[in-house]
């Protein structure tokens, strides 16, 4: 039997999000640990092709690092962005196709010049193996990335009925379909689509939490749907070089981690700190990691003003490597993640390893998340008041709660499989 | 002495906001005085209007309208503002006509005259017109200072634009014999930026308050039926960054979550700074058909709206004044207002006055409301009519 770990998501996403992350250190350790199984992606009209483990491992498709992006602009806003602004406030998200159009416009000549160039270019042809050749029956196929519009699960379950073998796959959370105000597509038949093509097509669903299962099943249930196995697979963390050492000494910022989207609510924090200012404490400052995402123009409109003492307190670094992040886990007062709903909580993981105290809003997945770490405080994530009393009086660190390496999932993941149960 | 009053607002084409409805109501309190005289500023000129002409453009707040309602999570979002296009812009030459239409003649100002004008003065270049009637020929000019938010909060305003506000009231110290506050607080702030002006030239005038209007049946019931009878909150201003509806949408969310019953309704044109959470709004099923919103509302169905509420609400995290808080103390409405400006002078003492960033405080006084509605000490509010009679008095001295 052939392990077939899937890189798709990865490889489309250079590592930026937490779904190609996952996906790679799982790839990562499951690879290290079974020198026979071998990795694939979904590459265009070719369809699933094998791709070189060794070029993968070496970094070719992730490494760390790469996925850094530049920090927040403080630069005034153009008159592109005083439009979008504009159109948005007036008709919402229906103005998002007037700005893809208009964006396209303004984009075309570099856009003629960029497409002008490549086809100047000769291109290598594609000779990379199709799956549909190499896979046997029996071998099981890994795919713990997502593909919204379903092409993947469609080419998963083709390659399932051509030979036989089993499919794996991963649920992170139902937020689409859940909290659909918090998801950015906002188009809950895209993913109901989605949903079921991954039931319809796995042997096994793991789930990165009792509360993503749980919200599984009731979707199957709502849906009329015959659920394949499931289980949960907690993730890992990452620790980079030195060892992880417990560090008594906070004295730094507060941190907020992940991208800078409606679902994260970095707005709460913003609004504690107005409150810290209202009240007249000095601010504390916020260090914020991660790149811009959506649902949220409005309030980075106005942190960059910097004209209050709270938008001149947050500081937006971008997306950061991973040695950035380790040292600001570290160093940081607190992890501070107000986020309105999670599927897991990585950054809650990775500060409790840490001993960094944790801040979080109060949602099943968090708590899940920090469960047994004594320096996780909930709170409500529809309320600033708590998070501004929270930054004036902020814990000592705390004893760091254990680390679970991503080698244990790719083990746990191993011991999930149907050929193996 | 005659006092040119300002009315390019009062009969023109602006919404029908905070500023606009002052200059109106002020207007409409001077009709009759003869010592005051109306003038417009048309293609920056000074233009005069004769008081019987002017009399059908003050009524323009009472026009009659038919509201939208969009119910948040329920009802679809009106297509583009109120009505469709064409009808908005129907609307709009219509009303361009109808201020074109006013019949203005040329002003033959003197040096005893004053000029008075409380409107939205940076848009129209007023002080243009002040300037050459000050210092050409030799008149006074009494301007109006709503708040310093351009200056004090850029980040409220799309576009912001600090520095050309504060050329603006800079110029205006110069020219103006008195420059209005309305309201202490709103002084304060001026003060701090002109600490030359002096408080004997920044008098407050405190503005009036809308009594209720006469209601039918209908109105009555759009009211009443708006929840089927279930209580809620009216909060009448702009959706706008500064209004801080957000709180009250997280409020929403933790009465939601805490089996509170009650719901909420915001009255006022969509602003800006504000699409992410009119879009959460309109996605957020846990509070779906919990929240309305309702625009194109006009004084009857508005005070209908205020007769039914359990309690009025203003977050806003800053106001000059807070028109809204005394119009809802006119209607008999209980109001929760912001601490941290002026709403509680606005409030005149009998608002609770809560923190505007933290939810509990509001989900708990709003709670309380909707168990039962509290009872309004009697008041006495504060009228246009005085309002307009401080204004004479200000120009008198």
């Amino acid at each position: 039997m052939t392990i077939w770990y899937d890189f798709t998501t990865t490889v489309r996403n250079r590592g930026r999000s937490g779904i190609a992350s996952v996906e790679w250190h799982v790839g990562q350790a499951l690879l290290d640990g079974d020198p026979d199984a071998r990795c694939f992606e979904l590459r265009g009209r070719r369809g699933l092709v094998e791709i070189d483990r060794h070029a993968g491992l070496a970094g070719a498709v992730y490494a760390s690092g790469a996925g850094a992006v530049a920090p927040v602009s403080i630069a005034p806003p153009t008159w592109r962005d005083d439009l979008r602004l504009a159109l948005r406030s007036r008709l919402g998200r229906r103005a998002d196709p007037i700005v893809r159009l208009l964006s396209a416009v303004y984009q075309l000549p570099r856009t003629v010049k960029q497409r002008g160039l490549r086809l100047r270019r000769e291109q290598p042809r594609d000779r990379a193996p199709r799956l549909a050749e190499l896979v046997r029956a029996g071998d099981t196929v890994i795919s713990m990335g997502a593909d919204w519009d379903g092409e993947l699960a469609s080419q998963l379950l083709d390659l399932k009925r051509r030979t036989g073998c089993s499919v794996v796959t991963m649920v992170y959370d139902l937020v689409p379909l859940t909290h659909t105000h918090l998801a950015f597509h906002n188009d809950p038949g895209l993913f109901r689509r989605y949903y079921r093509s991954i039931i319809a097509t796995s042997d096994l669903i793991t789930c990165i939490s009792e509360r993503s299962r749980a919200d599984l099943v009731d979707f199957a249930g709502s849906e009329g749907l015959v659920m394949p196995p499931t289980a949960v697979l907690l993730l890992g963390e990452t620790v980079t070089a030195p060892a992880l050492e417990h560090t008594t000494e906070r004295a730094g910022a507060f941190l907020c981690v992940g991208t800078i989207e409606r679902r994260k609510n970095l707005e709460l924090i913003y609004d504690a700190l107005r409150i810290i200012e209202s009240e007249g404490h000095s601010v504390p400052r916020v260090v914020v990691a991660g790149a811009p995402g959506w649902g949220t123009d409005d309030l980075l409109h106005e942190i960059l003003q910097q004209s209050t003492a709270a938008s001149r307190a947050m500081v937006l670094l971008g997306s950061v490597d991973e040695d950035t992040l380790d040292r600001l886990y570290r160093t940081a007062r607190a992890l501070l993640f107000p986020s309105h709903f999670e599927g897991w909580g990585l950054p809650v993981r990775e500060a409790a390893i840490r001993g960094c105290p944790v801040a979080a809003g109060d949602s099943p997945a968090i708590r899940e998340a920090a469960a047994g770490f004594p320096g996780a405080t909930f709170l409500s994530s529809d309320d600033a008041g708590p998070w501004a009393d929270y930054m004036m009086n902020p814990p000592s660190g705390a004893e760091p709660a254990p680390l679970r390496p991503w080698s244990a999932v790719a083990t746990d993941l191993l011991a999930m499989l149907p050929s193996r149960l | 002495m005659t006092i040119l009053f300002n009315i390019t607002d009062a009969v023109g084409t602006a919404p029908n906001h905070g500023v606009t409805r002052t200059e109106r109501r002020l207007a409409v309190n001077m009709l009759g005085q003869s010592d005051v005289r109306f003038v417009v500023v048309r293609d920056g000129r000074l233009m005069e209007a004769d008081s019987a002409a002017v009399t059908p453009f003050l009524e323009l707040a009472g026009d009659s309208a038919e509201p939208y309602v969009e119910r948040f999570g329920v009802d679809p979002p009106p297509t583009t503002g109120s009505g469709s296009f064409a009808s908005r812009a129907r609307r709009r030459l219509g009303r361009r006509d109808r201020s074109r239409a006013l019949p203005l003649r040329p002003v033959h100002a003197c040096a005893e005259d004053t000029l008075v004008s409380v409107g939205l003065d940076w848009v129209h270049g007023t002080l243009d017109v002040a300037e050459r009637h000050v210092f050409g020929t030799g008149g006074r000019f009494v301007g109006m200072c709503y708040d310093l938010i351009p200056i004090d909060h850029p980040e409220w305003l799309f576009p912001p634009d600090p520095l050309g506000f504060r050329r603006y009231i800079e110029r205006m110290e110069r020219v103006a014999q008195s420059i209005m506050c309305i309201s202490e607080h709103t002084r304060r702030d001026l003060l701090r930026h002109l600490p030359s002006l002096g408080t004997e030239r920044a008098p407050v005038v405190r503005l009036g308050a809308d009594a209720a209007v006469s209601l039918t049946p209908a109105h009555d019931a759009f009211a009443r039926t708006l929840f089927s009878g279930e209580p809620y909150a009216i909060y009448c201003a702009t959706v706008d960054r500064r209004k801080n509806h957000h709180v009250l949408y997280r409020a929403m969310r933790e009465m939601t979550n805490s089996g509170i019953r009650g719901n909420m309704v915001f009255v006022g044109r969509l602003g800006s700074g504000v699409s992410d959470l009119v879009d959460c709004l309109r996605h957020d099923r846990s509070i779906a058909g919990r929240i309305a919103h309702i625009t194109n509302c006009d004084d009857a169905h508005l005070a209908a709206l205020y007769r039914h509420a359990a309690c009025a609400v203003y977050p806003s995290l800053y106001e000059g004044w807070g028109l809204g808080v005394t119009e809802a103390l006119a209607h008999g409405t209980p109001c929760l207002v912001a601490s941290g400006s002026s709403l509680g002078e606005a409030g005149l003492g009998v608002c609770q006055e809560l923190p505007p960033l933290r939810t509990q405080p509001w989900v708990e006084a709003i709670a309380e409301c909707f168990a039962q509605t509290p009872s309004l000490p009697a008041l006495a509010l504060p009228t246009w009519e005085a309002a307009a009679s401080e204004i004479l008095g200000v120009v008198a001295r």
